[in-house]
């Protein structure tokens, strides 16, 4: 059942010194329910931007998000983002960071909000943590917090802006299994932003490739491999072909991007 | 390499005795006639007047009326700039539209206004409280303006992102956001502020610190003005320390 279309988005955003830069052109994007969507892209490519939109936070110049066969208009509670820079209140413990959400939609009694920040700071292992506050944390876990905020609201549809980024490279592994066993519990909608090709091939039924800037689709490919996933699986034969495909799909794209950054020159 | 490092307790003790050395020396000034003892007075007189003051019971009305002056405006400061700050932090044109009066308040001097306070309300407190009102309140606005202003956009996004109500958005991310800004403000707003009522005394009262040093001062008792001075002091140290307190116990997220 299709639950996001994303047609012909098309995002700029005027220049400080006039005129308007094209972040994302033409966009189309179809997601099934349940469905776990990567996408990977140069840097600055509009990924962000495009999750912007699909959360509505930013206006399309053109083109247009449904949800459920809604305009997109604005944020709903069936969508959470999980920031890239991580976007914790930094007056504001673990605790208080994670139940962020939970508060603003006053939908729940703060005893109730409480249990289920402590079932959530549990999933993301930031167990002692509770009353830390962000400076006090490594950016590891700063990341997590802002996964068990996203999460805690009980979204359908998780927007996840290289949520990983920050982690090292066994906690990012471990990290990510964990995502997928929540995914596979409750079936939600994903939209997950990584750099990371392995990542975006373990975790994906669908990766989506980007141009360099303007952002659009440069290819949609799908990752046939049987779930559940375990960490085993990066080295089946599919997944290598797998990899070394959009591996090459992206360096044609950054090059493409640092040649013209050149003839500019 | 080494550094010499100073504790805590050492400041205070040096500092103490950098005090007690002053007063020695200005105490043997006196005595030894370097300069003249009408003029300079000394530390063993000023004593005594502080002690005469405060066993007549005029010093608790002085400090009383003074206290009474300095809260009174800036408490009304805080009540008018805080949400004038947080307007002009928000709103451009809003912004543009104050920025001359700010401006105004800023670089003039207020003392100039005096005339017509008194003229408007009278000789007395209403007028000083008015003079110390208008001296402080552009801390407060600036201060929060420039706290509004600079909260990370990233947090304003999260919280809509979460659909916020306009009211959390301000009570949950632009207040606490702007706080250490708008206390910090307060503390250097109270400064001004303790000019204002002591200047405004000192022009024209019949209570009040700055009456007490004009009131001797025009009748040369010197160890009564010093005397004065000293409680000034006294408030001006003790109200900034403790906004000081009360600004690290607010801001104890901060790294
Ligand atoms: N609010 C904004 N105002 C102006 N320009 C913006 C804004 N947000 C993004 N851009 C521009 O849009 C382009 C795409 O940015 P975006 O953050 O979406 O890239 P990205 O693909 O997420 O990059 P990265 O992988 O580095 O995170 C960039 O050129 C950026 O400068
Ligand atoms: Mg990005």
């Amino acid at each position: 059942m299709l639950h996001i279309e994303l047609k012909q988005i098309r995002v700029t955003f005027p220049q400080p010194e006039g005129g308007e830069l094209l972040a994302v052109d033409r966009f189309d994007l179809q997601v099934q329910r349940g469905e776990f969507v990567t996408i990977v892209g140069p840097s600055g490519c509009g990924k962000s931007t495009l999750l912007s939109v699909v959360d509505g936070l930013v206006r399309s110049s053109s083109g247009q998000v449904h949800v459920e066969g809604m305009l997109v208009t604005g944020p709903g509670p069936d969508r959470a983002l999980v920031f890239q820079e991580f976007a914790l209140l930094p007056w504001r413990t673990v605790e208080g960071n994670i139940g962020l959400g939970l508060e603003l939609q006053h939908k729940l009694s703060s005893r109730r909000i409480k249990e289920l920040v402590l079932h959530y700071i549990n999933m993301v292992g930031l167990q002692g943590f509770e009353r830390h506050y962000p400076y006090q944390l490594s950016g590891g876990m700063r990341q997590r917090v802002g996964i068990a905020r996203a999460l805690a609201v009980n979204p359908e549809i998780l927007l996840m802006d290289e949520p990983f980024a920050a982690l090292d490279a066994q906690t990012r592994e471990i990290m990510s299994v964990e995502l997928l066993r929540i995914w596979e519990q409750d079936k939600k909608t994903v939209l997950f932003i990584t750099h990371s090709i392995d990542e975006s091939v373990y975790l994906a039924d669908r990766v989506v490739v980007m141009s360099s800037r303007p952002g659009r689709v440069k290819e949609i490919i799908q990752v046939g491999l049987p779930r559940p996933r375990g960490l085993a699986i990066k080295d089946a034969p599919e997944f290598v072909r797998l990899r070394r495909h959009i591996w090459d799909l992206l360096e044609e794209e950054v090059r493409r991007q640092v040649d013209g950054k050149e003839d500019r020159a | 390499m080494s550094t010499l490092r100073y504790r805590r307790y050492d400041t205070v003790y040096l500092g103490a005795i950098g005090i007690i050395g002053a007063l020695l020396v200005w105490e043997l000034a006196a005595r030894l006639r370097l300069a003249d003892p009408v003029l300079i007075s000394s530390p063993m007189l000023v004593a005594g007047a502080l002690r005469g003051w405060a066993v007549s019971g005029a010093l608790w009305r002085d400090l009383g009326t003074t206290l009474y002056e300095l809260v009174i405006a800036i408490g009304a400061s805080a009540l008018v700039g805080i949400p004038l700050g947080v307007i002009m932090g928000w709103n451009r044109p809003a912004e543009y539209a104050l920025d001359p009066f700010i401006w105004l308040l800023y670089s003039t001097p207020l003392v100039s206004f005096w005339p017509l306070f008194i003229i408007w309300l009278g000789i007395g407190a209403n007028a000083i409280i008015a003079l110390a009102f208008l001296f402080s309140i552009v801390q407060i606005v600036i201060n929060t303006m420039v706290g509004v202003k600079g909260i990370d956009p990233v947090l304003v996004r999260c919280a809509r992102s979460f659909n916020a109500r306009a009211v959390d958005l301000f009570f949950k991310v632009t207040l606490p956001g702007a706080l250490p800004m708008i206390v910090a403000g307060l503390r250097l707003a109270l400064g001004r502020a303790l000019i204002g009522v002591i200047v405004g005394e000192l022009f024209s009262s019949n209570a009040g610190l700055g009456f007490h040093i004009s009131f001797y001062g025009t009748r040369l008792q010197f160890a009564d003005v010093f005397a004065g001075l000293f409680v000034i002091v006294i408030v001006g140290v003790g109200m900034s320390q403790a906004i000081r307190l009360l600004e690290s116990r607010l801001v104890r997220w901060k790294s």
